[in-house]
This record gives C-alpha cells, structure tokens and sequence, in this order.
C-alpha cells in the first residue's frame, strides 16, 4: 500500500546528486578543512602554537575586586535579580521580564503575570538584549555626520526649540513611530497645544492598518479585535499570522496549542488555513487551501455565501447584503468548493464556538468581511471581542506619511524631526520620501542607530533603547504596561517621550515623572503603592480595555469573477507578489542582530538573507531554481533578487520579506560605510504607496545569475547512512522480520534462546537463513503521528491489551498470543500474526534490544523531558532562548554554509505529502540525553560522561577536539567551536558585547565540542537553592530549561522522571510518547509526544497513521 | 696517498691538513658520553617533575599573597576583635559570591575609630568619590569552574576549610590548593571537614574526632556531594 512520504526539502524528494553526497557527510563540504587549510597544516600549526604556550605564565592574571562604595539595598552579588518591563512593538507592548546581574540585563522572558505572554516570549523581544549591547549602537550627537559633543548638540536644539516656540511651530513637523504610550500621546499633547503651528505624523512600516481600516469599516470606527482561541473550537484564517506576528500571537498560540492536546478538556480544536505564502499559521493548519492573495477575499465571500445558504442564516440588517456567489457560480475548481463547503459546515456546527481571522496583508475589505462572518456565526462577543484602539488618533500610517510627504513637497516643512524611524530606507519608495528631504531645511534624527535616515540628517541624537529609559505603552488587551530602565543610558541617548516633552516644555524633563503622571492618569491613582506594584507586576491590573458591542455597517459588495479566480499559471506580468514583515528582521529594524540574521527562517530555514519563495509548480513554468536570481518588477520599480522554492506556496505567487537589503543598519546588517554587505534584498524598493500587503500584475524574468543563500534545511541530516536505511523497506517502514518475503513473528525468531513463545512460528535454526531482517526506516521513526479518531482507537487497544495482560496474569494462563503483544509495545516487533501491535506509535523494529555496556543505576534525580509535537508551531522562539540562556555565538554566513551554525536546539521541519500542497511537521531537537550514549563510549578523553542524574555532561576542559562524539551522534545535535568565535569580542569597541553573557554559562573556546545541557546551569542552581533552603526536597517545576520557559505552545516540559507525580513522567507516561530511534537502544530522556491532527472527516484525504497501519 | 697529491693541486686554498693524523677523543670522553645518556633518560623524568610540581596550584597558588591597596589586617579584625566573617561578607549565606564589602562597611566603624589614620587613606577617598576601593584577588577559580559559596556554609562546611587560618593572617594569603583534585577529595570524603552548622564562621574551632563527629554529621544533614563533572562546570 501506498506509504505517507516524509522529506525535508526538495532536493531530497526529488534526491539530487547533492543530496545523496550531503547524507554521506557528517558535516558538510569543508567543514573539516579551517578556510583552506587541511586537518594536517592545521596540525602543524597547533604543535607550533603548543610549544609556544608553554611560555606562558603560570598563575592567571593579576584582577581586581570591585565592591560598591555604598551597596544598593536588597541586591546580592551573584544573585540576579528581575524585574518587569515591557518592550513596545509597533504600539502594542509585549510584556517583559528581565534578568539582571549586578545591575546589567542578561536576559528577557515573558512577563508570566501578563496574559498576553503568560512567560512566554517572541524571537524579537528575546534579540532585543543583544541591540542593547550593539557595539554599532548610535553612541555620539552628530551635525552633518560629525560628532559635536553633548552640550553643542542640546545647545542646538535648544535654538530650534526656541525658533519655533516664538512662531507657533509653523514650518516644524514631528514624524513619530506608533504608540499607545499614553506618556507619549499626553507629551504629543502638549505639545501641540504649545506650538500649535507644529505638525505630528506617524509611520510604521509593518503595522496593522489594514485591520484598523477594517474595523473601520465594519464598525465606524478603528477597533481592535481580540481573539479567544481558547474558546473557539473552529478556527478559519485567512492568510493571517495568529501564531506569529499577531501582536498576541503568544496569547494566541498558548490557547490555541492547549487545544491541540489531544488530553485536553473540552477535545481538540481544528484549524483551516487559506493563504497564498506559508504562513506558521498554515503550517499547524489541519487543512490548508493555496490560493493566491487576491483570491482569499474571494474564498471569504464564498464562505459567507455557503454559510447563508446551507446554514439558512440571515446577515443583520445593518451589515448589508450577505454575499451570495457560490464556487459553481464562480466557476472554481472542485477543490476549492469542497473546501469551502465542509468548512461552512463544520463552522456552522460551532457558532459561538468559531473564529473567522485575516491576516495584515490582505485588505481592509477582507478584515470586514471576516467581522460580518463572525457575527454571522455569533462569535462576536464570545471568540471575537471588540476594544478601543488605543493608538493615536491620527490618519493610518501609510496616509500619514504621505500627507508628510505632501507637506514637504509643497514647502510647509522646514524642520522635520524624525523620533525614532527609519523612513528613508522603510518608507514606500513610490513616495519617494528620501527626495521630498531636499524640500526640507533641516532633518533632525532621533535614533538607536545613524541609519539611512540618521545618515541624511542634519543632526543626529542616540536614541535610549527601550531598556535604558522610562515608558509605558498598552498591550493589545489594551492593558497599562511599564517600561522601567535597566540601566542608565550607555551612551547618554534619548528617548523618544524625552525629546518630545523637550520640544513642548523647552525643558528636558524627569521622565519616570511623565510615565507617573499618565499612571495616575490612566486608572493607576496616585497611591503610591499601586505605582509600585505595577513597577513590580509590570502592568497595572484590571487596566485591559473594555469590550464593546457594536453593530456592524454595510460592507462594500466585493463580486469576485470567475477570471479572478482562475488557477491557471498566470505569465510574468501577472504574478502576485505578497510583501510581508519578516519574522526576524521585522521591518528591518533588527536587521544588526546577529542572533535573528542567523535564526533559521521557520520553514525556509534561510539565514542571513531572504529570497523570493514560489511553489515548486512556479519555479518549473519559469525554469528556476535555488538560487537563481530573477528580477521582479513592480510597477516601476524593479528588484533583483534570488529564488527559493517553498512547496505550498500558491501557484503563480511570490513572497518577500520586508526589512533586509540595509545599507547603513551597521556590521551585520549591512553598512556601506564601512564596506559591509547588507544582507538580503530591500523588498521596499518594489512598494509603491503602501508596504505590507499584497502586489499584482508582477513580472519575472531570469537573469541568468545565481545567488548563493544559506539555509540549514539539509544540515545535521539524521539520516546519513543514505535513503535506503532512512526510509526503510516500503513494505515495513517499520522494519521488521520477514520470511520468504511475508512478516515473521520476530519475536520468536531473535529471543537469543529465551525459552518462550513456543508454538507453530518456532522456526528450526536451519531455517534462520531464510530470515531477512529489514531495518526501519528513520524518518518513520523520527516524526510519529496520528489522527484524533486514530488515537482514541489506539488508547482503547492499549487500555484493552492492559486488561487482557492484567487477566492473564491473574490466571496464571501463560497466554503467548497476549505475552507477545506485550512484548510488541515494550521492545519489539512491528506486527505480528494478530496485525499491528495495540500501540502503532510506540512500535519498535528488530529484535529485542540488549545493552552492549552495564546500564547505569538513578538513585537520585532523573532529569527528563517531553517535546510535544502536537502542540509545537515552530516559532523559533526557543531557539533564541536557548542561544541568550547559553552564550551561543553567531558565526556568519559563510561558517553556516559549511554547516557549522552553532544553535544547541534546531527545529527539523519535514514536509509530507505532495510538493504544491505539502503538509508540515516540526520537530524542536536538541540533545535528547541519552541513558545509553553513544556519544560518551567513543570521547577517547573522558569529555563527555555519564552524571548520576542522567545528563550527558560536557566537560569543555577536557575536551580536546576530536569530534568522535559528534561522529556517533544519532541525532547529530553536537556543536564544534571550529574557531574562537567570541575572538572579536577581545577588540575594544565590541567589549560591550560581553555585557550580554549569562555569567551561569561557560563561554567556549575554539576547539571544543558543545551540545544542549539541559541547562544544568538552572538545574544546579535550583539544587542549590533548595538545599540553601534547609535541604528541602525539590519540587516539581522547580527547574525550567529556558527552551521550555519561553515556549508560547507549552510544548516542551522538564523535570524529574523519578518523580511519579511529576508533570514531565505523566507526559511520558501517555499513549502518544515514543522515542527517537528507539530500535539503537539510545533510552533516551527527552521523548516525543506524537502529533495529533485533528482533520475534517469530509476532507480527509487519507488516514494519517497510514505509515504504520499497513 | 696520489688521490691526497691530486685534491692538492684542486683545492689550492685549502690549508693543508697532515693525512696520518686523526684526533682521537680522550678517554673521559667516555664517561661523559655514558653519563649524558643516563642525563637524557633522566631528562624527561626531570621535565615532567618540573611540570608537575613547578605547574601544581601547590607551587603556583598557595602562598600568593598579593599587596592590598589597603593594608587591612584580618588577623586585628577577625582575630582579635573577633568581629564574625559574615558581618563583612554578607552574601555567604545566600549567594555563589561572599562579596567583598562596600567601603560603607569599613566606614560604619572608621568613621568614627582612626578617623585621621593614613593606612585609611584610600577608604576615605572611596566613600568620598565613591570610587571602588581596588582589591587583589586572591582565590581565582578558572572561569569554566563554579563554585558555590551559599551550598558549602549551609551545608557544615566552614570557612577556615577552604581560606586557612584567616584571623591570623596579617595580609590574607592563599591557604589552600584549590584545584579540582583537592575539591574532589573533599566531595569524596566529606566528613573530614564537616562541622556543626553553628562553627562555621568559627576559625578556633577543632573537634576532638574529626572523623566520627563528620561522619555523625555527614548522616544527619544528609550530605552527599556530588561528584558529576556539571556539578561545577556547565
């Protein structure tokens, strides 16, 4: 029968030359070799330098203790202390806490108090602590480009300052980024009613506008819509970032993966996605349906059309005419109207209990719509609440700034201070906003870094990072947040709230003062306490908007047509391109942080640059692939830009990423400057008026030149011991026995003389020649998954098969048939006479397994840990936990195309089924612990041992290089320092880096193997802490690895499996728990908990544990 | 010889050298030959005892007693004045780090005691600029090593154990070893250095059967030390 095929990439599918090389290699291409030098120059060269340190001195350096004059109260040295704050992102707060040492942040997690983190922490913010410590940071006032000093520089604005407060502010203009700071609005405030001449304007480049306007124009008035996705049980996106890049995604990832569990109260949720690019929304979807962007309106309308009809619903008279055009009448394809049919009915079968979402880049109609479907539903209200907006009343960003731009042009501006922005590289480039600068006297720029804008500014100002300086903002609950300084500004810059109130007072004000009085102001009072306690929480409670109930207005009749919604390939010239804000660099403001360049793309697994992704079906009617380059036109404009083929991206669409191509974001990102190549393209060359969303009638033509990206999708492949062992036999994925070509009762076969299982199967030892012994194929055994229904099937067998044990054992009726499906769940076989055993997901290949070396004895703790991949959205998010947690280095483009990244926690992402319509499977690896390492017989140095406790610790002082133990890694998840990589770190001006390392954590040196320790750095100090605490005995949640703290999708537990109770050994308990390779005997202590989908019987093409059911 | 006659006339400038002598070595030569092959034998016996013992944290650390920028005298303070270690280093109890006290702590009492005293002269200028006062360290673990200060005074191991003699240094030295296999021979056999927890700020005290009262506290605290390799280094 026909077997679910898993790969990780194209080339693996279609298994190029390339990829059968890359699955011999350990390491790929030239990772052995040290930038040309082969193993034995390198050799010499280290005897050399061997002899040369033995000259060295022999007692460490002569070092300083510093002790405080005077120390602050309640701090203790060595012991870090957190403290809430909130970082704002496009005027929404993402909630914060931080971890300080000695008065210097380390590290940002979730603000747990908050319901919008609940710990939990996006890729970005936990980055933003290494643009803290950005050597490139702005550090000097400059005029013209020249450093003038700090007084000159505020005795210059001064004069400003003074110039436009004798005329009113005529001819002076503010452009500020988003903000809900209610600080900030009140300064705005203020100032406006002190220079009333003076303009404000806002701009951010990867907003919301478009729901705003949909709100807008559903309601009257913008809205902000908060989801509850822990109620709705039926979830519809439209091509919307729900589970990365919502302003809530963390809320919304947190109740949607608590739904995904398939233990979880109240059943499973089930998600459907239509979207054209794939989105992570799409990726966890149940179902997913490519179209391209201008047709997702279309199949909204359809929906609403198939709601009305086979629901027999009405639309309230105030929203207008309900669509009516059905999938025959627009002539769409079977698919598409079966899609959209079984959707409608299982939504209908949940009002009040479903969620209709669109995403940022499709229009306001579509964020309309979705509005009116959901009231259709009666979900608004329940899954859908309605709050204020509490962004400033002003016109939407795109708009804002054009009317900037008109006010330029036509002379009205003659200083425009630009707060915190970075307009001319992100402003849409048909507003062409860096020309309308020469109509301009003066251009005053506040900023982190003297970027693109900074670097055409009269006078530039470093700006305060979020964590040097007093705020608020309000979170997208509507919530009061804090924003409290760390530390005292690094190099004496401003904040945003500062300047403003400067330019409204003329004096520079007490800040933390301002942030107070809008406290007071915003429901917080003036007792003291409630400061205080809001300082300590990190938000003032109970301050969450409140919901309204308003009745939706007439929608614009949006009539798709049957041309529109053809699935023809269409020509170059006729291509959609979707623009959209990238995960990592954001608008590109982040484009100087090492760790997100580097952070594998959630599905490309791109790092350091982005690329055009189009369907495989694309890129073959064009005759592209990897790594060519193409230029796209847009419009006027046109881009040259590399290829990446994405499988599921819809035919005859493109998507590109907002925020790279910088040209002055600094030494990572990209700084002509200083002859510094910018990474990626800047897809804003190709926005016309607007940026985020979606652009149509797009060309493509070749080049003929090629790009080399750098993605780690092929790295670290598990299975180098080549396709036919990773996918085994296809007629037992599984592996198994087979005689004369039929499954054999294995068993019976290999019991190494055990005297049972006695009967018919018994097979003479002359027959044993007759055996083959087929080994399972990996992936199988790597990615283990099953429907909902399929898994309540198997809980029932293996409920039964306890029984039936439970009975026979009581009878003393040594039964053999029911002895062997004991043996099947336990250690062996796929099958046997009986069929499958009672637990598909838990079967092992071969023989019974037998230790080689004496299994070690846990008296103590035994550390464990559970990944659960139903839950699992592949946000990256723990990534870069486990990178700030560990001091992991950034190595560069050039080190990751040698497969030399040095990330300790990777997220495998295999696709399945077809290449135009795959489905996605994450799975977060990292080093599982092995009780039976292989890596730890091979260390020829003791390096890496066996602790008590079950951790494979890696002692980096003994390590000497070898990399056997990476060598021996069945899950390749060890790490080689092939160079001193925090080198750079010993040159003056990038000292400040080092303020960023977790003082817990080893920094290593070249030559040294490293892998995920379960950061035993954590686990130690809760030991010690415990024991500090009278010997208490430990307590289940006491250790958090960092990777499980900051999950959003509670997808990773720890803690002690020699705890009964504990959270992490009920995990492992569950029907669904298998381990990695479990046929090499590993035992390891991270197990998985086999994904769980939830499909739509109506749509379901296939069942999903097909592999093992055969 | 005709060839010596023909290399001659070849190699004019060549001074000539008499055929039929040939230097003989003399016969202590012999001796000496014998003994430098013994002296080469012996050589890398010598290199690895010099490594050995010249390299141990025994020759290198111990006795490394730096000059202080104040000349603070534990031997007055803890010694004769008695004063408890913890009322300058604070942390000992809670933190990894028994931090070195602010100059706030020196002032509590000097400002009032020796107000005008030279030696006082860089405290005073601290508390004034509010400069730290630059302290020598003396116990330096390597950076990959972490120990706990907190997990040892709580758990029956006292001060003196580790920093010798304190309350009689005059200039604090190092007293002991402090490399791994002298951390690892107490994890193994800790009983040689328990004491009750209420000794272990105290330098005097000796019990009178270290082995039998350790061993007593040993089972009663519950103590068993770790001996994985990521119990210090992570």
């Amino acid at each position: 029968m026909k077997t679910k095929t898993y790969w990780s990439s194209l080339s693996e599918l279609e298994q190029t030359p390339e990829f059968q090389a890359a699955l011999a290699r350990e390491f790929p291409d030239g990772a052995d070799k040290i930038d040309g030098v082969d193993r034995r120059r390198f050799l010499q060269l280290m005897g050399a330098s061997t002899a040369l340190a033995g000259a060295g001195g022999c007692r460490w350096e002569k070092t300083e203790l510093l002790p405080y004059t005077n120390a602050p109260e309640n701090r203790v040295s060595g012991i870090p202390v957190h403290y809430a704050t909130s970082m704002e992102l496009s005027g929404v707060a993402q909630p914060l806490v931080l971890t300080s040492f000695e008065g210097r942040p380390v590290k940002v997690e979730g603000n747990d108090l908050h319901p919008d983190s609940g710990g939990a922490c996006t890729v970005l913010a936990q980055a933003s602590i290494l643009g803290l410590y950005d050597p490139d940071r702005s550090q000097e006032f400059l005029a013209a480009g020249q450093a003038i000093g700090v007084d000159a520089a505020l005795a210059g604005l001064a004069e400003v300052r003074a110039t436009y407060a004798a005329n009113g502010g005529a001819g002076l203009s503010l452009l500020l980024r988003e903000t809900s700071s209610p600080a900030l609005q009140a300064a705005v405030a203020s100032f406006t009613a002190a220079l009333p001449q003076a303009q404000v304007y806002r701009y951010e480049p990867v907003g919301r506008d478009s729901e705003r306007a949909g709100t807008e124009l559903a309601y009257g008035r913008a809205m902000r819509v908060q989801l509850r996705l822990e109620k709705a049980r039926r979830i519809a996106s439209f091509e919307s970032d729900l589970l990365d890049g919502h302003p809530s995604a963390l809320r919304n990832t947190k109740a949607f993966s608590a739904g995904r569990k398939p233990e979880s109260e109240g059943g499973m949720n089930r998600l459907y996605a239509i979207e054209s690019r794939f989105t992570t929304t799409g990726a966890s979807a149940d179902h997913r349906l490519a179209v391209r962007p201008t047709q997702v309106l279309a199949v909204m309308t359809m929906l609403e059309a198939a709601l009305v009809q086979q629901g027999n619903l009405t639309v309230p008279s105030s929203w207008g005419q309900a669509s009516t055009a059905s999938g025959g009448d627009l002539g769409t394809d079977d698919k598409t109207t079966k899609f959209v049919a079984a959707l409608a009915d299982d939504l209908l079968a949940h009002r009040g209990t479903s969620l209709v979402v669109a995403g940022p880049e499709q229009p306001a109609d579509a964020h309309a719509l979705a509005q009116r479907i959901n009231t259709l539903l009666g979900n608004v209200g329940e899954t859908v609440l309605l709050s204020a907006d509490p962004l400033m009343a002003l016109p939407g960003s795109t708009q804002s700034l054009s009317s900037l731009v008109q006010e330029m042009r036509s002379g009205n501006v003659q200083t425009l201070a630009v707060l915190d922005g970075n307009p001319a590289y992100d402003a849409p480039r048909g507003l062409d906003f860096k020309g309308a600068l020469g109509n301009i006297e003066k251009l005053l720029h506040l900023g982190l870094f003297c970027d693109e804008t900074g670097e055409l500014a009269a006078w530039h100002i470093p700006a305060a990072h979020y964590l040097e300086s007093w705020g608020d903002t309000r979170a997208w609950d509507g919530s009061y947040c804090v924003i409290q300084p760390m530390l005292r500004p690094l190099y004496g810059g401003k904040s945003v709230l500062e300047v403003v109130d400067y330019l409204s007072s003329g004096e520079w004000p007490d800040a933390q003062a301002l942030v107070r009085a809008a406290f007071n102001a915003a429901g917080g009072g003036t007792d003291d306490k409630a400061w205080q306690r809001a300082q300590h929480d990190g938000f003032l409670r109970g301050s969450e908007a409140a919901h309204d109930a308003i009745p939706g207005r007439a929608l614009p009749v949006v009539t798709p047509d049957a041309v529109a919604l053809s699935t023809a390939m269409p020509d170059s010239g006729n291509l959609e391109l979707v623009l959209h804000a990238d995960p990592r660099l954001y608008d590109g403001r982040f484009a100087n942080n090492g760790w997100l360049q580097e952070l594998p793309d959630y599905l490309t697994k791109l790092t350091w640059d982005n690329a055009l992704l189009m369907g495989p079906a694309t890129a073959e009617h064009f005759e592209l692939t990897h790594g060519d380059m193409v230029s796209i036109g847009a419009g006027s404009e046109t881009l040259d830009v590399p290829v990446w083929i994405q499988p599921g991206q819809a035919r005859g669409t493109l998507s590109l990423t907002l925020g790279h191509g910088r040209i002055a974001a600094g030494h990572v990102g990209g700084l002509f400057a200083d002859a510094t190549a910018s990474t990626g393209f800047d897809a804003y060359t190709l926005t016309g008026v607007g940026t985020v969303g979606f652009v149509t009638g797009v060309s493509m033509t070749k080049t003929g030149g090629t790009f080399v990206l750098a993605s780690t999708q092929e790295h670290h492949l598990i299975d180098a011991k080549g396709k036919e062992e990773r996918d085994g036999d296809p007629a037992m994925p599984r592996g198994g026995v087979l005689k004369d070509g039929q499954p054999f009762v294995v068993g019976h076969a290999a019991d190494h003389g055990d005297d049972h299982g006695e009967g018919e199967d018994t097979t003479p030892e002359l027959e044993w020649q007759k055996l083959q012994v087929v080994k399972p194929g990996r992936v199988a055994e790597l990615i283990r998954e099953a429907s909902a229904d399929e898994y309540a099937g198997i809980q029932a067998a293996v409920a039964a098969a306890h029984a039936a044990d439970d009975h026979a054992a009581d009878d003393h009726a040594a039964d053999d048939h029911a002895g062997d499906d004991h043996a099947a769940v336990a250690h062996a076989p796929a099958e046997d006479d009986h069929g499958p055993g009672p637990n598909p997901i838990q079967a092992v290949a071969g023989p019974e397994l037998l230790s080689l070396w004496k299994e070690h004895s846990y008296d103590g703790h035994k550390w464990g840990m559970a990944i659960d991949l139903s839950s699992c959205t592949g946000c990256n998010a723990c990534v870069i936990a486990c990178q700030s947690e560990n001091n992991i280095p950034v190595v560069g483009k050039e080190q990751v195309l040698m497969g030399r990244e040095m990330q300790w926690l990777r997220l495998d992402t295999y696709f399945v089924g077809e290449s135009d319509e795959p489905e996605v499977r994450h799975q977060p690896l990292t080093c599982i612990q092995c009780e039976m390492a292989p890596c730890e017989q091979v260390c020829p140095v003791a390096a890496t041992v066996h602790s008590d406790e079950g951790l494979n610790d890696m002692v980096y002082n003994r390590c000497i290089g070898t990399r056997y133990c990476s060598n021996n890694c069945p899950v390749k998840v060890r790490r080689f320092n092939f160079f001193n990589y925090h080198r750079e770190l010993k040159r003056e001006e990038n000292a400040v880096k080092t303020l960023a390392y977790n003082p817990e954590v080893t920094v290593r040196h070249r030559g040294v193997m490293e892998k995920c320790t379960y950061c035993v750095q954590r686990i130690q100090g809760a030991k010690i802490q415990a024991k500090v605490e009278g010997n208490r005995d430990m307590r289940d949640g006491d250790v958090v690895t960092a990777c499980q703290q900051t999950c959003p999708a509670d997808a990773i537990m720890f803690g002690d499996l020699a705890d009964p109770e504990s959270q992490v050994s009920k995990l492992h308990a569950l029907d669904r728990r298998y381990d990695l390779l479990a046929f090499l005997n590993l035992k390891p202590r991270t197990a998985y908990l086999a994904r769980i989908t939830n499909p739509n019987p109506a749509l379901r093409a296939e069942p999903v544990l097909e592999a093992a059911a055969h | 010889m005709p060839s010596t006659g023909i290399a001659a006339t070849e190699a004019t400038e060549q001074p000539h050298i008499s055929p039929p002598y040939m230097f003989h070595f003399p016969s202590w030569t012999i001796t000496l030959r014998n003994l430098s092959g013994g002296l080469l034998l012996i050589a890398p016996l010598y290199i690895i005892g010099l490594v050995t013992y010249g390299g141990s944290p025994q020759t290198t650390d111990v006795g490394y007693q730096p000059e202080q920028p104040v000349p603070f005298s534990h031997a007055l303070h803890a010694g004769e004045l008695a004063i408890d270690c913890r009322y300058c280093h604070t942390s000992v109890e809670e933190s990894s780090h028994s931090a070195i006290p602010p100059t706030s702590t020196c002032m509590n009492c000097h400002s009032m005691i020796h107000t005008e005293s030279k030696k006082l002269a860089p405290v005073r200028a601290s508390w004034e600029t509010g400069a730290p006062v630059e302290w020598v360290r003396i116990h330096d673990l390597p950076d990959y090593a972490y120990f706990n200060h907190a997990v040892h005074v709580n758990r029956g191991i006292g001060c003196a154990s580790c920093h010798g003699r304190v309350d009689k240094m005059e200039v604090v030295y190092q007293d002991q070893k402090l490399s791994m296999g002298w951390c690892l021979n107490c994890h193994r056999a800790p009983e040689e250095h328990l004491r009750p927890l209420d000794r272990i700020t105290d330098m005097d005290w000796a019990p009178e059967n270290q082995l039998e009262l350790g061993a007593q506290l040993r089972d009663e605290l519950g103590i068993a030390p770790s001996q994985n390799c990521s119990t210090c280094h992570r």
